[in-house]
């Protein structure tokens, strides 16, 4: 499996990159909505994407929007993961096609119980 | 409401935990902060702080002394205890860990808010609220980790300012 870490944060991107390779993903990371979308246009096929919502360039609710507009990627999970966690954020990242929601401050627990509700089958928690 | 009553502050109760959130989901479960009186200051070597604004207006800053601001990037980012981070990986670790506590904090206060870029610097931040010109501090939080200081504060503009 093969994740996408969309974070303006190189220290976030760390922390998720940790927690997912433990779990057995390869990972691509990307500094903004815009740089995610090339590694799409690309060709890269991830299973999920890890989305922050405030980034430079291209946001991370602009780029939900773009890959829910585009069937080629119909299949790919989406997770926001980020600080904004006003209720009507939530609402909003979700209503446009975002299929889960991570707050953080996050723990491994946290990432592992979303994929596995996502259908995303994980080895094991990180110790 | 007075010229300069402040509107709004978080307790300080919510302080700790945000910090202790933070702290054990990214930085270390086995080295805890610990409340301490607050110092003079003079130990802070590096600040890192965000606003925020809109239903609620604020700036969330924090200081750390050196050793713990290298501290937190080591450990955010995963690195070995004897590599030493550079200026732009304390920059990413100390900007990440504002801007998710201010996140945090923003989210218990009225809103709807934004959050603005996080900004790091040697020294002191210097920023301001949109056509705000005064600041108060209405709650902060000294803590030691790992023997060193550690210190979160939330100015809020006056409302006469």
């Amino acid at each position: 499996m093969h994740a996408l870490i969309i974070d303006d944060s190189r220290t976030m991107r760390s922390i998720l990159r940790r927690i997912v390779t433990e779990l057995g993903f390869e990972t691509t990371e990307a500094g903004n909505g815009q740089e995610a979308l090339d590694a799409l246009e690309g060709g890269l096929v991830p299973s999920i994407c890890l989305i922050d919502w405030n980034m430079p360039l291209m946001d991370g609710y602009t780029f939900v929007t773009r890959v829910r507009a585009d069937p080629r990627w119909r299949d790919v999970t989406l997770m926001m993961v980020t600080t904004e966690s006003e209720h009507g954020q939530i609402v909003k990242a979700l209503a446009a096609g975002a299929h889960e929601y991570v707050i953080k401050p996050f723990t491994a627990d946290a990432i592992v119980d979303k994929l596995e509700l996502l259908g995303l089958t994980v080895s094991e928690v990180p110790a | 409401m007075s010229i300069g009553e402040i509107t709004h502050e978080p307790a300080l109760a919510d302080l700790e935990s945000i910090m202790n959130d933070c702290w054990s989901t990214f930085l270390s479960n086995i080295d805890p902060l610990e409340p301490v009186a607050p110092s003079d200051g003079s130990a802070y070597a590096w600040s890192a702080a965000i606003t925020v604004s809109g239903g609620w207006q604020a700036l969330v800053l924090m200081q750390f002394s050196r050793a713990a601001a290298h501290a937190v990037a080591q450990r955010m980012l995963g690195m070995g205890a004897d590599e030493e981070p550079v200026l732009d990986d304390l920059n990413d670790a100390l900007g990440e860990l504002v801007n998710v506590i201010g996140g945090n904090v923003k989210s218990l206060m009225p809103g709807p808010s934004q959050l603005s870029l996080p900004l790091v610097a040697q020294g002191t931040v210097s920023t301001s609220l949109p056509g705000r010109t005064e600041l108060v501090e209405a709650t902060s939080l000294d803590v030691r980790w790992l023997d060193e200081p550690v210190r979160l504060s939330i100015s809020v503009a006056s409302s006469g300012a």
